[in-house]
């Protein structure tokens, strides 16, 4: 619960605390130079020298024996006689029952002499059922055949400082594993999104947050707000745990219309990457809208981008219902996701996902086209006049190297099918700037990941809802206590909960005020 | 000038008429010793490609070709012996004791079969007595002695290999729980001991445990099969990280046939259950689950606790998918113990340690863990643990033969000289003395 959290920061901030979310001491700056494995190449070569001039095989386990023959000792004192350890096991019969007359007296117990053991201490006479010779070949064996004894310690749960140890050889394996099998040099993430206070807004940037909290390496978050950047906004962004984040503001307010949304919102993504092109930051730049999900595996796959690469896409649109095996129903049906329970008899429709990527003529370095997203009848307040909306693509199936906005035409390692940022980035009002229009040659475009039956889409786009003035409690306290509207099942004050049972009377929620003109409304 | 050495920076012996040339043989020692060294850093340097090479205490055996170096006669038995089996029960060919009908065919059509018994260093008697089973599937062992018995005068009858050496110089497969003991319950197994006409040949069996009857010095223990195809196509991406610490599916109790506990394995899987089903680090349980092997490669160890016998599949999965073995079966022998060195790749946990396992397995430093991944990733390790069919280089079945390659040459004394015997055909219990089959001895 929160009632102000002072003032709004404008400035960027760097958060130290994780590094992408990995401990500290694990980046993978530290795996450069290993002492453990400079000393074993040392003792290898040593060895193998020696091997030469001896003229037979000396090994690296000689060195063991040497030094590490300490360790035996250890695992003597654990079966100490004398210390608390050994009183300290108890045993269990399995399932019988103890109390059973005639099964623990008709046990004998051995005293058999486990002289293979390597110490001597341990030795554990399990009551052996019937047996009063050892059926083994010779008499030195320490395994016996016949009943043993179930051995539980005094308290079997972890110890903490062996759980801790565990954990961090769990993390020393995976580092060896990203070492040894994924993407080598790790390039930086930089997402870009543009944000408006509005009524889901605080849900989308929450996962937003989480997600790239879990991406591995330094991420720099660039929010751009429309309409300037308010505490809001600010708050939320505060529990953010990348590397950096940059909260900037945008004099201009979000219009209410859908397309409008689009183009302004394309319009804060420049601003954006003008920024990354004032401070020439490094990496992969993602279109990040708040509202999108992503897998992972989207990360993964990025790393593999050169200049400009693109992902399919999904689209989650209005999801329309099932009623019926009617006409009208069908045609809805055609081309939606939808949600719905399928009765016995009916044929499930056809559902096609809404993708957006490449067309499937890439396969040898041409370029068909694109598969578009293209709003359907029932997406309201997206499917009207939305003929303008047909030829552009969405900024968030694209990554681009960072380079592309900073580097000029002149240098050598730019390629020259990308559009300088002077020549590009003309922002002009009530036009949406499409992010294909970067690119001269189309065909330079990567494709990340393939499209066919059995791969998946990585990353959502998801824009359904969105109007600035959509009204609703921007901040959820509760600046007094709820009335009771159901009352308990065994309340401990009968007498108050029988004189306010009327459920008609609906909680009354405070608002707290804000920055910007929201009138505290009717509920969410 | 000073370059020469100390003898002449001390001035006075070294006048421009005194000074003695470079000696050819100092460069040449110095540039030998230079190539030695480089030579040995980049035979160490092999961490960064992943894994490392294997050698066990026979040397660096495990790609070895058997092909030449031994020569194998297979005995022509009736099909009473091994295909009529078959045909009565498919199902042998896909139990963990396949590995008899799949090495008959593998030899069949190796190259080191030999149709001159002359010339033959080793013989094989195709004789499949695991194969007899119940409508559960398992096999039953009360006919194989009389089965083996039957098959062995054939041979001694119709060839004269046998006699001479009275088996020395042939191998049989016996897979089964207690190899060549032919009892699936341990003290029954002990009990009956190896069947007595096998005392002088060489076993490949799964089952190996040190002092233990059913055991020989000279046997050839090997892996259970496992199919490969089927663990092959459920791989994961190697950099799906390792999440699970221990991991274990499997039973604990035997209720059916040890409902008081502590026979079923020694006692060692209940003490996994009492003392480490509430700790998170330990993936324990009993339930089934689809995604098997693929969680055997998010784990780091695997257990392997011993059963009713101390062999399990577990090691040849967890070999396959990465994943460390622990070994918790006192004296255990592994596969093919002379060419692997199992002490390198897995950890070994005395039964009566079980109670302290997450102690153990936390205190093994990374760097070890490491090590064990980078020897259980070599590509001959997990070859050396399967049979496929066709055969592959560096495969079990090629691991048996350069066993049997091993043991060559004969030594001359196995061969009987006349009047020698030291088989008593008429030793064992009374029950395995009657002939089986209709044209039995």
């Amino acid at each position: 619960m929160r009632t102000g959290a002072g003032p709004p920061r404008l400035s960027s901030r760097t958060v130290s605390l994780t590094n992408g979310g990995a401990p500290r001491q694990l980046t993978a700056a530290c795996v450069r130079f290993n002492y453990a494995s400079a000393s074993r190449l040392f003792l290898h070569t040593v060895f193998c020298i020696a091997s030469v001039v001896l003229g037979f095989r000396i090994s690296q386990e000689i060195s063991l024996v040497v030094l590490q023959f300490n360790y035996v000792e250890d695992t003597i004192n654990w079966f100490d006689r004398n210390s608390e350890d050994f009183e300290n096991f108890t045993t269990a019969q399995g399932l019988s029952d103890p109390n059973v007359p005639g099964l623990s007296d008709a046990l004998e117990v051995h005293e058999t002499i486990f002289d293979s053991l390597p110490h001597p201490d341990a030795r554990l006479p399990g009551p052996l059922t019937g047996l009063t010779t050892p059926l083994n070949a010779s008499k030195k064996t320490g395994v016996q055949v016949g009943r043993h004894r179930i051995l539980i310690r005094e308290w079997p749960h972890p110890d903490p400082s062996e759980m801790m140890e565990a954990y961090n050889l769990i993390a020393r394996v995976q580092q060896e594993q990203r070492r040894l099998h994924s993407v080598q040099d790790w390039k930086p993430v930089i997402a870009i999104t543009p944000t408006y206070a509005r009524m889901f807004q605080a849900l989308h940037l929450t996962g937003l947050m989480h997600t790239l909290s879990l991406v591995r390496g330094p991420v720099t978050w660039i929010v751009i707000e429309a309409g300037g950047t308010s505490k809001v906004t600010a708050e939320l962004l505060s529990e953010a745990r990348v590397h950096n984040v940059v909260h900037l503001g945008y004099p201009k307010p979000m219009p209410d219309k859908f397309e409008a949304r689009w183009i302004l919102e394309s319009h804060l993504r420049v601003e954006g990457l003008r920024f990354v092109r004032e401070k020439k930051l490094e990496g992969v730049v993602v279109f990040a809208d708040d509202s999108n999900v992503y897998s992972m595996e989207f990360f993964n796959l990025i790393q593999k981008v050169n200049w400009v690469g693109v992902l399919p896409m999904g689209i989650l649109g209005y999801a329309g219902f099932q009623d019926g095996n009617n006409a009208k129903s069908r045609r809805r049906r055609r081309g939606s996701l939808l949600l719905g329970v399928v009765h016995k008899g009916q044929v499930p429709p056809k559902i096609d996902l809404q993708v957006q990527t490449l067309a499937a003529g890439n396969r040898n370095g041409t370029v068909d086209g694109w598969h578009a997203h293209r709003p359907l009848p029932l997406d309201w307040d997206s499917g009207k006049g939305t003929s303008l909306l047909d030829n552009r693509l969405q900024w968030a199936g694209f990554v681009i190297n960072a380079r592309a906005f900073w580097t000029s035409e002149h240098q050598t390692k730019r390629p020259p099918w990308l559009k300088d940022w002077k020549l590009w980035a003309r922002l002009k009002d009530g036009v949406y700037l499409d992010l294909r229009s970067i690119l001269k040659d189309e065909s330079q475009v990567e494709q990340l990941a393939d499209v066919g039956p059995k791969d998946v889409v990585r990353h959502w786009w998801i824009r359904m809802e969105g109007r600035p003035d959509f009204k609703f409690p921007p901040r959820w306290t509760l600046d007094s206590q709820p009335d009771i509207v159901l009352p308990a099942r065994s309340s401990p004050w009968p007498e108050v909960v029988l004189n306010s049972t009327s459920p008609s009377r609906s909680t009354q929620m405070k608002t707290s005020s804000l920055d910007s003109n929201k009138s505290p409304a009717r509920d969410g | 000038m000073g370059s020469f050495g100390p003898s002449c920076s001390l001035g006075r012996e070294c006048g421009s008429a005194g000074l003695k040339g470079p000696r050819l043989w100092n460069y040449g020692f110095w540039v030998g010793v230079l190539v030695l060294v480089l030579v040995c850093l980049v035979g160490g340097a092999d961490s960064e490609v992943g894994h490392q090479r294997i050698s066990g205490s026979a040397g660096d055996v495990l790609e070895d070709n058997p092909v030449g170096r031994l020569k194998v006669f297979i005995y022509d038995l009736p099909s009473k012996y091994n295909t009529d089996w078959l045909k009565k029960d498919p199902r042998c060919l896909t139990h963990m004791f396949a590995v008899e009908e799949y090495l008959h065919d593998f030899l069949v059509e190796s190259p080191v079969r030999t149709l001159n018994p002359e010339d033959a260093d080793w013989f094989y008697a195709p004789v499949y007595t695991t194969c007899d089973l119940t409508p559960n599937g398992l096999p039953l062992p009360f006919k194989s002695p009389r089965v083996m018995r039957s098959a062995i005068s054939y041979i001694s009858s119709h060839w004269p290999y046998w006699n001479r050496t009275e088996g020395a110089d042939h191998f049989f497969v016996v897979p089964h729980d207690f190899a060549a003991c032919f009892h699936y319950q341990e003290e029954k197994a002990i009990e009956r001991g190896i069947l007595p006409l096998l005392k002088r040949a060489t076993l490949v069996q799964t089952f190996g445990q040190n002092h233990h009857v059913c055991l020989k010095e000279d046997s050839i223990v090997i892996p259970p099969y496992a199919p490969p195809e089927r663990m092959q196509t459920r791989l994961t991406p190697p950099s799906t990280p390792r999440s699970i610490f221990a991991y274990f599916r499997g039973l604990f109790y035997d209720t059916g046939n040890d409902p008081e506990g502590g026979y079923y394995a020694r006692g060692a899987r209940a003490a996994i259950w009492e003392n480490f089903k509430d700790n998170p680090l330990f993936d324990i349980s009993t339930n089934h689950p689809g995604t098997y092997y693929e969680d055997m490669q998010r784990a780091i160890f695997c257990l392997c606790p011993l059963g009713w016998a101390p062999w399990s599949p577990r090691l040849v999965e967890g070999v396959i998918f990465g994943c460390i073995p622990v070994i918790i079966a006192d004296d255990i022998v592994l596969p093919f113990a002379d060419a692997i060195p199992w002490e390198k790749i897995g950890v070994f946990v005395a039964e009566k340690d079980v109670p302290v396992l997450d102690r153990i397995l936390s205190t093994i430093s990374p760097e070890d863990v490491l090590e064990k991944q980078r020897l259980l990733a070599n590509p001959a390790m997990k070859q050396a643990m399967l049979f496929p069919r066709p055969a592959q280089p560096g495969d079990a079945f090629h691991q048996i033969l350069n066993g049997l390659a091993r043991k060559l040459p004969h030594d001359p004394s196995i061969f009987l000289k006349p009047g020698q015997s030291f088989l008593n055909w008429t030793e064992g219990p009374l029950g395995d003395l009657k002939p089986w089959g209709k044209d039995s001895l």
